[in-house]
């Protein structure tokens, strides 16, 4: 009988304080690189520039800088009840000076074994890399294409629902999400596209992102509308006289994992107030043991701004959870007179990404 | 029954997280306040008190992925910041062999004995390193660093390469101005033998920083046709090397440190910077009491406008901004640490500052814990 | 006949040992079949059930183990460092999180001999009646 109480209350104790349960993983890339040769853009008195990440900023230039493409995470899962967790993600970007920021804070709730609701902050699922753009260690190249992801806003405060089924031989996974974001002093366009504080705002996002898996086959749609708002040194900026205009994005993803063959591709399109932002990628890699040499191209299109990169490097896992990188690239801006980005260039990139 | 209470043990023992990446957590805290003299200013500090200028909070994640390879990350919030966190440093190292290890990423410029625990308030007995030597900024590079440990007999020797670039601010007249460093190359060495350890450092770099309030005055001197004048003040891509040397004395409760260092940057209006301290202090179980002197002394370029004829229109400008880099002063030091606790120091500190051009003193008491945990 | 007896012997011990055979394990109460795609399923966090309905609590060997690297190329048909990215993409997303990691076979045994629901994988030659073999690879 005593047995029996000293055990249910044991049994009792410590389900309890197994109950909160923090889990600490990170991920973090040292990133250096420079140019090798660059026309920057003389109309805006810009030297020779790559802009290896538009969101934030991320430059290279003649010297050697290891800045633009190195940073540093930190999650904290924190298991809270059954099926209920907490997570926050800090993440600090050398284009940032690595201020540490919460790039992810959100709650998740397990309704049941297929669907998973979410509310908080998290990065904007608008590509196929948006969700994990941070985390090099999970793709191929030193960073997914700068042509392709040029958006200014990349996170949300909301809500998500999270799904996935088994169809025969087809796993679908989704996700559909809504929310707003609003960025007092947007980085890309006060620093980059103009010298006044931006603050922009997207609001009454609705997207869903569908995807297929198969063995060696991924596929993947997003889609998702919003509403823009933006003030420039706080005065509202209008288009056609509204201050407000409405986004859709449009996207298809299709990869290929096959015998040690990569084949990645992505093409999405951006329709803002009747004027199309059209980008693609198209990227291929050969696994051979612990190398992946690899190329790529991306594209972007819309009426003006036009530039595309073309991309070759190698990818080495010399360690279970780290990889070598090295690439080069080549980035021709055909953008018309004052719609140039950051005039051409050619540029190497090396470093190192791991997680932990 | 038995069988129940076995099951539930084993059931418990193995409900337990198991780590997968282990992730080792440590940190350091300091909270300390200061209170400068009726009309003072020193080191952050006013007249009235103030808990923030100086008090940090730091949280350190280490991870060993195995394989010699190894990830740390340092999170540091300071008051002066509004706690607001910042990697203060990030990186990854490899530790080649016992002797040899590299790391890579966001690095702590190797310029002083202190330079790496400079936040650690608990790993030295002051309450702040001698500010005079420890003024220049640039604490943090992005690079590569090298080092190697050894002995040569009885003494230990450890040497650092250091390659990297400095990207952020300066305070440049009173403002603040974007600055970079290139092509930072860099060498310590510390030998040390029972009671004594002796340090020399030597940093090169090319340094560019980006003042527009110089722009007026620079292109009437270009217009002027005095371009050889605005070569030698500004600071466009100018070499500029730091040379340091340290010691520390660790004898019979007896404790002696000092360190000088001296700095210039080619070519610009920089004044040649000379700053050294001595500091003397004896331990008393875990009462440690010191004294330390600072001087600081910087000379000016006055050959920069030598050549220029006394009734050049612009003279006056170009004067005042290369003699305004002319500085002496010295500092006297007198403090005190407790060690009360395994884990916390407490300590006082009375500083005062006299500016040997101005005669003006400024005096400041600060006290404050430093934790590390 | 001595002679071949030896050198079957010989040969056989040789086979067995470059196999390294991996053998996916549940508790000795399961009474759930599977087959290659179910326990990828399960690995790469795509179900929480056996075909039965019933709960699915997949266990993995630490990287160290031998048997980890073997259950990641033949079953999953990845490599260490593939699921390591493959993982990191759904642990940073909120997708997902990677099962629980356990040192040894030993350790392995006494997990899946103590959760119904679990299932696992360990060396074949560390199998004995604490456990019970759904396939091996």
């Amino acid at each position: 009988m005593k047995k029996v109480l000293l055990v249910t209350a044991i049994a009792a104790l410590c389900s309890h304080s197994v109950q909160a349960e923090v889990n600490i993983s990170g991920f973090a890339s040292v990133m250096g690189g420079k140019l090798t040769s660059g026309t920057g853009v003389p109309e805006f008195g810009l030297g020779p520039t790559f802009l290896a990440n538009y969101p934030t900023v991320g430059v290279y230039e003649d010297e050697w800088t290891f800045k633009p493409d190195s940073k540093f995470g930190l999650q904290m899962t924190a298991d809270l009840t059954e099926g209920l967790t907490a997570t926050v993600q800090l993440v600090g970007r050398g284009a940032d000076d690595f201020e540490a920021g919460f790039e992810w804070a959100y709650v998740s709730y397990e309704l049941n074994e297929h669907w998973t609701i979410q509310a908080g902050k998290k990065r904007l699922p608008l590509y196929y890399y948006s969700d994990f753009f941070d985390v090099s260690y999970a793709y191929l190249w030193v960073r997914p294409a700068a042509d392709n992801y040029t958006w200014q806003i990349f996170n949300y405060t909301g809500v998500n629902a999270q799904f996935n089924y088994q169809l025969g031989d087809w796993a679908m996974s989704g996700n559909i999400y809504t929310g707003r974001e609003d960025d007092g002093e947007n980085k890309l366009l006060s620093e980059f596209f103009g010298s006044q504080p931006v603050r922009e705002i997207w609001k009454d996002i609705i997207g869903g992102v569908l995807s297929f898996n198969r063995d060696w086959l991924d596929l993947r749609f997003t889609y998702m509308t919003y509403q823009n708002e933006r003030y420039s040194a706080g005065v509202p900026v209008l288009w056609n006289g509204k201050n407000t205009r409405r986004g859709n994005f449009a996207g298809f993803s299709a990869n290929v994992d096959y015998n040690n063959w990569l084949l990645l591709s992505e093409v999405n399109r951006l329709t803002l107030d009747g004027g199309d932002f059209d980008t693609y990628l198209i990227s291929a890699g050969y696994r051979i043991e612990q190398w992946t040499p690899y190329i790529s191209y991306a594209d972007f299109d819309s009426e003006g701004e036009v530039h595309s990169t073309a991309s070759l490097g190698v990818r080495w896992d010399f360690h279970s959870s780290a990889a070598f990188k090295f690439q080069f690239d080549d980035v021709t801006d055909d953008g018309y007179d004052g719609l140039q980005v950051a005039g051409d260039s050619r540029a190497i990139t090396l470093g190192i990404d791991l997680v932990f | 029954m038995k069988k129940t209470w076995l099951a539930t043990i084993v059931a418990l023992a193995v409900s337990s997280p198991v780590a997968q990446a282990e992730v080792n957590i440590n940190g350091f805290a300091s909270i300390k306040a200061g209170k400068a003299s009726s009309g003072d200013s020193l080191y952050g500090y006013t007249d009235e008190i103030d808990f923030k200028n100086e008090s940090l909070f730091a949280v350190q994640f280490q991870s060993d992925l195995g394989e010699k390879l190894s990830v740390t990350a340092q999170l540091m919030a300071r008051g002066n910041n509004d706690f607001d966190a910042e990697f203060e440093w990030a990186f990854l190292t490899y530790q080649l062999d016992d002797a040899w290890r590299v790391n890579a990423g966001r690095l702590r410029t190797p310029f002083y004995k202190y330079s790496d625990f400079r936040d650690v308030g608990y790993a030295y007995d002051w309450l702040r390193t001698p500010q005079s030597v420890y003024d220049l900024g640039f604490d943090t590079i992005e690079g590569v660093s090298v080092y190697h440990s050894g002995s040569i007999g009885d003494t230990q020797s450890s040497v650092q390469l250091v390659y990297g670039a400095y990207d952020g601010e300066v305070t440049l007249q009173g403002t603040k101005a974007p600055a970079q460093i290139n092509n930072i190359f860099g060498a310590s060495w510390e030998l040390s033998q029972d009671w004594l350890s002796v340090r020399v450092a030597y940093l090169v770099g090319a340094v560019t920083v980006d003042a527009p309030v110089f722009n007026p005055l620079f292109t009437a001197l270009n217009g002027a046709g005095l371009n050889s004048i605005v070569k030698a003040i500004d600071f466009d891509d100018d070499d500029g090397s730091f040379f340091g040397l340290g010691m520390n004395y660790d004898r019979n409760d007896w404790l002696m440190v000092a360190e000088y260092t001296h700095v210039k940057v080619k070519d610009t209006f920089y004044a040649n910077q000379d700053s050294y301290y001595l500091s003397l202090g004896r331990r008393f179980d875990s009462v440690t009491p010191y004294i330390s002197y600072e001087k600081d002394q910087d000379d000016a370029k006055p050959e920069i406008y030598a050549g220029l004829p006394a009734n050049f229109p612009l003279l006056l400008p170009i004067a005042s901004i290369v003699m305004s880099q002319e500085f002496e002063n010295t500092a006297w030091n007198l403090g005190m640490r407790y060690d009360f606790h395994p884990a916390a120091a407490f300590k006082v500190e009375l500083t005062s500052s006299e500016n040997n051009m101005t005669n003006q003193k400024d005096s400041l008491i600060a006290v404050g814990v430093d934790l590390v945990f | 006949m001595n002679w071949l007896k030896v050198m079957t012997l010989t040969t056989a011990m040789t086979v067995t040992s470059a196999m390294a055979e991996v053998a996916v394990i549940v508790h000795p109460s399961n009474a759930a079949t599977v087959d290659q795609a179910e326990i990828t399923r399960l690995f790469t966090g795509r179900g929480t059930t056996f075909s039965s309905g019933s709960k699915a609590t997949p266990l993995n060997l630490a990287e160290s183990a031998a048997a980890r690297g073997e259950f990641d190329s033949k079953v999953l048909s990845k490599s260490s460092s593939q699921m390591k990215a493959y993982w990191s993409k759904l642990v940073f997303t909120g997708k997902g999180t990677p099962p629980k990691e356990l040192t040894s076979d030993a350790d392995m045994k006494a997990a899946v001999a103590a959760d119904a629901t679990a299932i696992g994988y360990i060396d074949a030659a560390a199998v004995d009646g604490t456990v019970k073999v759904l396939a091996k690879f």
